[in-house]
């Protein structure tokens, strides 16, 4: 076990980083029980819900029943799985019952709603314990997630949209969240808060009691300690038979990787290259192959992603917009008004754009051989709070909104699983990630390399460190 | 998609938001225009993947295009 000295706002407060595994250890050797668990996350929660601000609904009763009711399964034999007993966060924009789904915006009630949202279903049905809404930034459109703060320096993002989510699993309240990913909303929080985060192939996890923010782009899965943390759930969440934790043990040697350097890729931050760099002789001295790409046109990304969300964002929250546009942040409120007035080929261009970038991803992966691409989560560390833009070095200063999309937002585009993990810290000791992505329907080879580079590296450090 | 002059994009604010029915403080044309401007030119680099053709005026249009169909990663 490692841990992690969690806040620099409150120094004292040390938390226990546990992946699934371990605690499932502990809850069949009978060295824990579900309900120490869960009063442990609530105690966590409660010291840190004033410097982190992970969860936005945390309803004490509801997670001790779950808890209760999983320690009398396992008592009586029954026994659900991994997951059983298991604290997870679950970001709020998804709907949970018994509490309130408010997706960060003052447009969404108070009011608890009915029903679980499927992949809740799944979670409970595998005896998960529901341990609350994460954090998330408003309407899933954005890279703050404000009031939460990053684990590693609460001066700076958790990064976004699923913030709460990173920063429950970082500071150890919880092995594992849910998040959603449009543009990296999962990756760019695992980044910057030095967990792992999974984004599966579109389509394989069902986003049904969710809210959208563009059905065409929008991927729900999980932020863990560890990779065979997302592993294990996303087995519950896909629930299509496939044991995505099964190759997570293999021989990383023989495995060819395709890394991407330039386009949407470059610039990144000194730091942030010295990482990946390193990353690369890594994998290299463990027998990995790899083979430098280039893909011409995944420098369309950004075009293609922001022609497609603008107007798919404001199908969905078109009435909101009518009717109380100024409960909406300004930015978000352009963004939705953008999806009013442009041009209805602007969407058109940017589907047909989206297949070609798609075709030309798969194509290059095909011929070369690759089993995964890989590349920068992102492009820097954590951005200060209230510092829209960041230094990328070399004289480039970038708008965060640009800066945390553009090295994840192209396998939304493309539609393909990828995982970020952890690589390193920088000079400040702000958590560094790389990414790897599979081809589609592949997520187990995503997740097989990332577990890999994870087993090989052993990085980062996370014990106790005192920025 | 051809380059539109300001006049243009102020006009087709204007025009859209009328049309939609937005109107008020909350819908200021001067920062939808700005935004627009930002949006076409985006939309602008994709000329050199897809051409500069509008897909809503394509003389094609009457056949079935795979713009419409779900997107489906394995298939794109």
């Amino acid at each position: 076990m490692t841990t992690c000295r969690s806040t620099r706002g409150d120094p004292d407060v040390i938390v226990a980083r546990r992946s699934i595994r371990d605690l499932a250890d502990d809850l069949r050797a009978g060295r824990a029980t579900a309900r120490a668990i869960a009063e442990r996350f609530l105690e966590q929660e409660a010291a840190t819900r004033d410097t982190l601000h992970a969860f936005v609904h945390v309803h004490p009763d509801l997670v001790l029943a779950d808890a209760d009711r999983a320690d009398a399964e396992l008592a009586a034999g029954r026994d659900r799985g991994p997951l059983h007993g298991i604290p997870v966060g679950i970001k709020d924009i998804i709907d949970v019952a018994g509490l309130p789904t408010r997706c960060g915006s003052r447009l969404y009630p108070a009011t608890p709603v009915e029903r679980d949202a499927r992949v809740v279903s799944r979670l409970r049905a595998a005896g998960a314990v529901i341990a609350g809404k994460t954090t998330c930034h408003e309407l899933a459109c954005g890279v703050v997630s404000s009031p939460a703060s990053n684990p590693w320096d609460t001066s700076r993002v958790p990064g976004g949209s699923s913030g709460g989510s990173g920063v429950a699993v970082a500071a150890g309240l919880v092995p594992v969240a849910l998040g959603s990913d449009t543009g990296g909303s999962i990756r760019i929080p695992a980044s910057l808060c030095g967990t792992v985060g999974h984004k599966p192939t579109y389509g394989l996890v069902p986003v049904d009691g969710s809210e959208p923010l563009s059905t065409s782009l929008d991927h729900l899965g999980p932020l863990g300690a560890t990779v065979a943390d997302c592993a294990l759930t996303l087995n519950v969440l896909a629930a299509d038979g496939v044991d995505y934790a099964a190759g997570l043990d293999a021989d990383i040697d023989g495995l060819t990787i395709g890394v991407l350097r330039d386009g949407p890729f470059a610039p990144v931050q000194p730091d942030v290259r010295g990482s990946f760099d390193a990353a690369v002789e890594t994998l290299r001295s463990v027998g990995a192959t790899l083979i430098p790409v280039s893909i011409d046109e995944l420098r369309f990304v950004l075009a293609v992603e922001f022609g497609l969300i603008p107007l798919e964002a404001f199908r969905y929250h078109e009435q909101s917009l009518r009717e109380r546009p100024l409960d909406i942040d300004p930015a978000i409120r352009a963004l939705l008004i953008g999806g009013a007035v442009s041009p209805l080929s602007i969407h058109r261009r940017a589907q047909r754009a989206r297949r070609l970038v798609a075709r030309a991803v798969l194509e290059a992966m095909r011929s070369h051989r690759l089993d995964v691409l890989m590349a920068p989560t992102l492009p820097a560390t954590a951005a200060l709070q209230d510092a829209p833009e960041q230094d990328i070095g070399d004289g480039l200063v970038e708008h965060i909104g640009w800066s945390n999309v553009r090295t994840t937002a192209p396998f939304n585009v493309t539609g393909q699983p990828a995982v970020s993990v952890p690589s390193g810290l920088d000079a400040q000791g702000l958590p560094i990630g790389i990414q790897f992505a599979a081809l589609p329907g592949h997520d187990v080879a995503a997740l097989s390399a990332a577990a890999a580079f994870e087993r090989a590296a052993s990085v980062p450090d996370l014990s106790g460190r005192n920025i | 998609m051809a380059e539109w002059t300001d006049d243009e994009v102020e006009r087709h604010v204007a025009d859209r938001l009328g049309r939609v029915g937005l109107a008020g403080s909350a819908f200021a044309p001067a920062a939808v225009t700005a935004d627009l401007r930002d949006r076409l030119s985006l939309d602008r680099e994709l000329d050199e993947l897809i051409g500069s053709a509008d897909p809503e005026t394509d003389s094609d249009r009457s056949a079935p295009v795979d713009d419409d169909l779900p997107f489906d990663p394995r298939r794109p």
